[in-house]
């Protein structure tokens, strides 16, 4: 049995999965970030057709990727095409909220390597927060 | 003895009270001990002073969900009682506490010779009745979130902010997987409505918390005030508890 962590990704914010779960293997661990995915999003998909539940490892490494939006019920009303267009904007939207979130995380790396070099090097200043 | 802190024994009038009061007593109600099975002739009657019961519904594929709580506003197996009748599901306590207990015929005796203290069962039989359907509703229609956060209005009017409850037994009680209830507490603990610790709940903003929830929470309330002209909220401070401590 293997451990993983279902963490729930809404636009830019992270939901961590404290306690994880244990599975045969992550043929398993699919199903059941289906089933998660389904129960949450139940009885409010118009809100939730953006979110996704990223399965991680034991190691906290991504394994699987479950999109809203491919387990929405609704959609196959539609047919393949309509379908797969709503999954595709989905998958963009939810690169674009990834790849934000890395520009953030680079930023915000950056300051802290700004204000390292301001305490490391008295008078003069990198950082211009604290020039202000 | 505090039999006053549930609200049933509080409106029993002092005539059927004194029957009644030598053969309650004390006991200490342990999370997860079931109270009564399905279809099981119920012996012992409950009326919980803190801790929650919860009415289970168990399915043949193993899941469960519940349908009902009973705490210090209720009193579990009365009607039962009265005639000679089984549980229909499982009843288990989801947060210890205390509760006064009388056996079952002690019960059957004073409704046979009160029609004051049968009505007040049947009054509270009514508003659990009221209380399943509502949460059946709910189940069938609300998303996780809003149930969640009326299960935790529910369960903080009947125990306070710090409830003592896994994600685990939580999502038992939701007939949801563990996981889900997990990202749904991960959310409102992100918007500072509760704290999560180590198999404890704590609700930090019970405001806030309703406006998360569904309509069911209030529409509990107002059935309790229909069914008993007063408000759940008001009701531990009832004048003349006294009598019966």
């Amino acid at each position: 049995m293997a451990l993983f962590y279902f963490i729930l990704r809404v636009d830019r914010k992270t939901f961590p999965d404290p306690i994880g779960e244990e599975f045969e293997d992550i043929a398993d661990a699919r199903v059941h970030a289906h089933t998660v995915a389904c129960e949450l999003m139940r009885n409010r998909e118009n809100r939730t057709g953006h979110w996704r539940i990223q399965v991680c490892d034991d190691y906290l490494q991504p394994r699987y990727e479950c999109l809203f939006a491919e387990v929405d019920q609704r959609l196959q009303a539609f047919g393949d095409i309509m379908r797969g267009s709503v999954i595709r904007v989905a998958r963009t939207t939810a690169a674009l909220n990834d790849a934000m979130q890395d520009i953030d995380d680079t930023m915000s790396d950056l300051r802290q390597t700004m204000r390292l070099l301001d305490a490391a090097t008295p008078g003069y200043s990198a950082s211009p927060v604290s020039r202000s | 003895m505090p039999h006053s802190q549930n609200q049933i024994l509080s409106r029993v009038s002092p005539h059927d009270l004194q029957f009644l009061r030598p053969h309650l007593r004390l006991v200490e109600l342990e999370h997860g001990r079931v109270i009564a099975d399905g279809r099981e002739r119920v012996h012992t009657v409950f009326f919980p002073h803190g801790g929650i019961l919860s009415c289970i519904v168990e399915l043949k594929d193993g899941s469960s969900i519940e349908t009902g709580m009973i705490g210090k506003d209720g009193v579990f197996g009365a009607t039962q009682a009265i005639d000679d009748r089984l549980s229909l599901n499982k009843v288990m306590i989801q947060i210890p506490g205390r509760a006064s207990v009388v056996d079952a015929a002690i019960v059957k005796q004073v409704a046979d010779s009160s029609p004051d203290f049968r009505g007040l069962i049947v009054k509270y039989e009514q508003f659990l009745l009221a209380q399943v359907q509502q949460t059946t509703a709910c189940n069938a229609v609300h998303n996780i979130e809003a149930r969640t956060c009326k299960w935790l209005i529910r369960m903080y009017d009947l125990a306070g902010t710090d409830l003592p409850l896994t994600h685990e037994f939580l999502a038992q009680m939701m007939g949801v997987q563990r996981t889900s209830v997990s990202a749904v507490a991960s959310q409102l603990q992100g918007k500072g409505l509760i704290e999560y610790h180590r198999g404890r709940v704590h609700i930090r903003n019970i405001k806030a918390v309703q406006l998360h929830a569904c309509e069911c929470a209030d529409a509990v309330r107002e059935q309790y005030a229909e069914v008993f002209g007063q408000a759940q909220e008001t009701l531990a401070g009832l004048s003349g508890l006294d009598q019966i401590t």
